[in-house]
């Protein structure tokens, strides 16, 4: 089937002069008609238009038919609809084709509605198959383009924007045709009455050598200047997609793609635009595509020649750095052998089968997702500081295992200085996060409890239990994985043991044994940092006997092994997350705990550290608890330091000297030097064991464990004291109401103190974050109750010798003094 | 100046936050737009705004009128609850698969039945769509002038004054009314729901109206009215070099700048 009816162009036109996009047209349609073996035409609506006319005639056109008349003296789409519909309706027309400009494009809508035909609005290709005109426009929100067609009802209509086809010379010149057509007086239009044009150079994008353009993934009016600063060094174009037009970062004319410009440069440089098809047909002109997104999946890298997985916000300031500075660079930071990039910590999360769930909803995109999204940055910024300069030697450390630098985090502490080292880490992750990296740290004290036992249970037992764990963890190192420390089981009745309980999963236990390794059942609860850990240790969390020798277990898994399931805990004001602004105070730190279920699930045998050695639980459990409660001291200390600085903020933001509240500032600090010493103290009053471990002090560890859950509420009380009730409550109003148009303005008058509203109140969100807000870690139960801490307190410090000390300064003999008898 | 009856054009979709969750169903190989949940479309809002600030000022009625699916009362319930005095929407199982003139036919037979406002809204494009058509199509089908990405409304006694986008600079146009008006997003600040406006939009409820109400036949509206199909999807071939370059910020842009330098793109 063909259709030798004509192709028509409509030939808009501004200022004398005929569009561009009008000319490309015209040259497609010539192209078009030639296989149709159909004449092409344009279309001229307006009043003395003869110097037009004579530039579309050698165009591609066969013909230009032309209504002159006063009323289309300016533009109108109802006037121009009338006309256009009155000479289709005459000629019948098989393709009509318009500008996709906004004015063309309001007119050839018109136009369709009164033919009642169909319309394909930006077009990136045309064919004319068999008649059927083949519309090309990209597919919505992917990566597919669709193809239009129009089967029944003609003209064929399909607008397009300038750039996409070429202009083309044609002779012999067009036949010029008037046509004459009613136009009612009475008809009722918008009228003109003005028009500003803006400067011709706003045009320079489609012109441009080089063009740097930002997507939605710039984040921000602010960090758009990265954009702009980077086009100024490379003297590019600044172009958009739509999203950051919408927001108000760039001009509506910066946008490039279907519904924006077309572009062609040299050098095409895409800073945080995830390559959407709508996108991607305006840059296909590009000589060289450069892509700069954090996100690794983003489309356009399938299209760029050169991509960057990162943050914008650190490589745009790293590239126009080293262009301004004319490329002498500052001799990079070398990476640790095995600690990777932040974006391949993300990335590592992201491969994960989703199995986490929180309130009724399944966790696909852990690094996304906003339930898990503030824990996974907290972590990533243990990346981020082991490649920073200031932070390197104490966030990575060399492995005994391979001597290369790895992540001190799957390091063996093997004397007081990596003691020392856990503790100023911890501080350290804590001041930059303002809370919890839990994801890491349990499960570095678990393996560190099960290198020591399983040393001593090869040497009793003859088993190969530490060679296991030496090959996994080698492997962990170069994986630099994140490894949740999994110990506190359900417990049931707390008044028996695992193997008296009723149901006997209330405690994790082997429930199958193969040569190729354990089936395990049970839950393991409140585990910190799951959503951004990789793979999950699991020891006993309590003493065991005899008959409990099937809850001797430990293990390391992948987060995501079949069978596993997670649920995370709901914590104060976790609704907060979902919302936007200041309300939020912290967006790179957070804390999660995690109910884990295993469903039967396959342990291999080289990841099994222990299995049925019930005797060897109770010591497992107790030298977890060893460095775990010495550093702690570090972590309540580094969190203290930020609730010092905020309570400083905060006096300040209310127009007091700190001055003011020097005592209470003072005892918030002899908190956290406290705590933070007596776990250094209990760091290097430890001793070796054979395996290599060092083993802090257990009466200082312990004790260090009673203050942790006593002074920070201390510390926590004085900031809040200092801050006020905007702060110990959060009381005043939320960002939603603070930007709200029509009351905002009141609370901005009445919240502000010496401070701006906003600064005082980002101020006190924070403090309420660290105090009673979802920054709060969990320092009274996390890693064991201070009861048990008492007791081991109680049990480990030498008595008799007290008493013997107390005797021989006094002089005490007596034998009413001696040891009462057991009861 | 009198009062002001008002229509605004809304349409649901999928939320721009979510579109990076949006999949491909294998077997249509459309878009599973089900999958994410729906917004009032960024634009509608401005139209909304305009409305609902304009009956303030002048009294009158703000109508919003949808053709979508069911699920579109919650988004009528919220621009209720942005200050509209009452929403119809226009749902048939008969309606699925329109485009944008079989939409704008069911948009012109609502308002009809409504009865003619001094003014019909709309947003001058939807997020997903991006036509633009739609509110010029409901302008032609009603026989009324239009006036499209509007960015400043000034209502005069005997009409409007807009000041409306093109391409490369604004026009300035005078139109008597009713007309129909396109907003872009420069024209205001869209409000939110307030507690009150929440309580009222779910006393108010949401009127439903099915083809045969509005007298339209199958032939019409949805896919069967539609004159444009696609005919295909294709995924096109998207060659280069496809070359990543990994690291710490200072090493990547350092190896990237010798690339380019290499390649001479820059100095």
């Amino acid at each position: 089937m063909s259709d030798n009816r004509a192709i028509w162009v409509h030939v808009s036109h501004h200022d004398g002069r005929v569009d561009a996009v009008s000319l490309e047209l015209l040259g497609r349609a010539a192209q078009l008609a030639e296989q149709a073996h159909a004449p092409v035409e344009a279309i001229l609506l307006g009043y003395e238009v003869n110097a037009l006319t004579a530039a579309v005639l050698n165009a591609g056109a066969t013909t230009v038919r032309v209504v002159d008349h006063p009323a289309l003296a300016s533009f109108s789409t109802v006037v121009h609809a009338l006309a256009i519909g009155e000479l289709a309706g005459r000629h019948s027309p098989q393709v009509l084709l318009l500008g996709a400009d906004s004015e063309s494009q309001a007119l050839a809508a018109r136009v369709a509605a009164r033919l009642g035909t169909g319309l394909s609005a930006h077009c990136v290709d045309l064919k004319l198959e068999r008649g059927l005109l083949v519309q090309t426009v990209p597919g919505f929100g992917g990566q597919l383009m669709a193809n239009i067609v129009c089967p029944e009802r003609r003209p064929q209509m399909a607008t397009v924007m300038a750039g996409v086809f070429q202009a083309v010379k044609s002779a012999p010149a067009a036949t010029v045709v008037r046509e004459d057509v009613e136009i009612p007086a009475t008809l009722r239009t918008a009228r003109e009455v003005g028009r500003t044009h803006r400067p011709a150079d706003a045009d320079s994008l489609t012109t441009a050598d080089v063009v740097v353009a930002g997507g939605f993934g710039i984040g921000s009016k602010d960090a758009w200047s990265l954009v702009e600063r980077l086009a100024g060094a490379l003297g590019a174009a600044v172009g958009a997609t739509r999203p950051p037009a919408d927001e108000g970062w760039a001009g509506a004319d910066q946008v490039i793609g279907a519904s924006g410009k077309f572009i062609a440069p040299r050098l095409y440089v895409a800073a945080g635009i995830s390559g959407m098809m709508h996108h991607i047909v305006g840059i296909h002109g590009a000589k060289t595509i450069v892509a700069i997104n954090s996100d690794p999946k983003a489309p356009i890298f399938a299209i760029a020649d050169y991509g960057v997985v990162g943050d914008v916000r650190d490589v745009l300031p790293a590239l126009i750095g080293q262009i301004e500075s004319g490329g002498s660079l500052a001799p990079p930071i070398l990476p640790p052998d095995h600690t990777k990039p932040p974006e391949e910590f993300k990335t590592s999360l992201r491969r994960l089968r989703p199995n986490v769930y929180k309130r009724g909803h399944l966790v696909e995109d852990p690094v996304d997702d906003p339930v898990t999204c503030r824990t996974v940055e907290g972590h990533a910024q243990i990346f981020e500081a082991a490649r920073d300069p200031r932070y390197q030697d104490l966030v990575t450390t060399i492995s005994h295992l391979s001597g290369k630098r790895i992540s001190r985090y799957l390091s063996v502490i093997r004397s007081p200085e990596d003691m020392v080292a856990n503790s100023r880490m911890k501080r350290l992750m804590f001041q930059l996060t303002g809370t919890c990296t839990g994801g890491r740290c349990a499960g570095w004290a678990a393996l560190n409890a099960m290198w020591s036992t399983t040393w001593d249970t090869d040497a009793a037992l003859g088993t190969d239990y530490h060679e296991r764990l030496k090959t996994w963890l080698l492997s962990a190192q170069e994986r630099d994985i994140t490894l949740a420390g999994a110990l506190t089981d359900p417990k049931g009745n707390r008044r028996l043991g695992p193997s008296k309980q009723a149901d006997p999963d209330m405690y994790l236990h082997v429930v199958g044994k193969r040569p190729d390794g354990i089936v395990v059942r049970g839950a393991k609860v409140m585990i910190c940092g799951t959503a951004a850990a990789n793979e999950i240790f699991v020891m006993p969390g309590v003493k065991l006997r005899r008959e409990d020798a099937d809850y001797a277990v430990s293990f390391a898994t992948p987060k995501d092994a079949p069978g596993i399931t997670i649920v995370e805990a709901r914590h104060a004001s976790d609704d907060r997350e979902l919302e936007d602004g200041f309300d939020n105070p912290v967006t790179r730190g957070g804390i999660t705990q995690a109910y884990i279920f295993f469903e039967d699930v396959f342990v291999p045998r080289d990841r099994v550290f222990m299995c049925g050695e019930y005797d060897r639980a109770g010591d497992a459990v107790f030298r977890f608890t060893l460095p775990y409660r010495s550093a702690i001291g570090a972590c309540v200390a580094g969190q203290g330091d930020v609730m010092v600085g905020a309570s400083i903020l905060i006096a300040r933001a209310n127009g007091l000297d700190e001055k003011v509240f020097r005592d209470k500032l003072t005892q918030m600090i002899v908190n956290n030097e406290t705590t933070f010493g007596v776990g250094i103290a209990a760091s290097i009053m430890g001793t070796a064991h054979p395996s290599g471990a060092w083993l802090p002090d257990p009466v200082l560890a312990h004790a260090n464990k009673v203050h942790v859950a006593t002074l920070p509420y201390e510390t926590k009380r004085l900031a809040l004291d200092i801050a006020g009730g905007i702060a110990e409550t959060g009381c005043m109003p939320s960002y939603r109401d603070f930007v709200d148009g029509r009351y905002g303005h009141l609370i901005q008058k009445y919240l502000k103190a010496n401070s701006p509203a906003e600064t005082r109140m980002r101020i006190a969100r924070l403090i309420e974050w660290l105090t009673a807000g979802a920054g709060v870690p969990g320092c009274m139960h996390g890693g064991g109750s201070p009861d048990g801490a008492r007791m081991v307190v109680y049990s480990q410090s030498n008595l008799p010798a007290m008493v013997d000390m107390a005797k021989r300064v006094g002089g005490i003999s007596d034998i009413s003094v001696a040891k009462p008898p057991a009861k | 100046m009198r009062p002001l009856d008002i229509i605004v054009c809304m349409k649901p979709v999928p939320d721009p936050r979510r579109w990076g969750k949006l999949k491909l169903d294998p077997r249509t190989m459309l878009l599973r737009r089900g999958d994410i949940s729906a917004v009032i479309n960024p634009l509608d809002r401005n139209a909304i705004e305009q409305a609902v600030a304009l009956g303030e000022r002048f009294g009158g009625t703000v109508t919003i009128l949808s053709m979508a699916p069911a699920e579109a009362e919650d988004q009528l319930a919220e621009a209720l609850a942005m200050g509209g005095d009452r929403a119809v929407l226009l749902s048939d199982a008969s309606f699925a698969g329109a485009d944008s003139l079989a939409t704008a036919r069911c948009l012109a037979a609502g308002i009809r039945k409504i009865g003619q406002p001094d003014m019909v809204f709309c947003g001058a494009y939807s997020l997903d769509g991006s036509t633009s058509q739609v509110g010029p199509q409901v302008a032609e089908l009603l026989d009324l002038p239009d006036l499209t990405h509007v960015v400043a409304l000034a209502v005069e006694e005997g009409g409007v004054r807009a000041t409306c986008r093109v391409d490369d600079g604004q026009v300035v146009c005078d139109c008597t009314l009713p007309a129909v008006v396109t907003f872009d997003k420069e024209a205001n600040r869209p409000r939110l729901p307030t507690m009150r406006g929440i309580m009222k939009a779910s006393a108010t409820g949401v009127v439903r109206w099915t083809a045969a109400d509005l007298g339209l036949s199958a032939g019409e509206v949805g896919l069967a009215g539609s004159p444009t199909q696609m005919s295909n999807v294709f995924a096109p071939a998207l060659g280069r070099k496809g070359e990543m370059l990994e690291g710490p910020p200072n090493q990547v842009a350092a190896s990237l700048l010798e690339k380019l330098r290499a390649d001479r793109l820059v100095n």
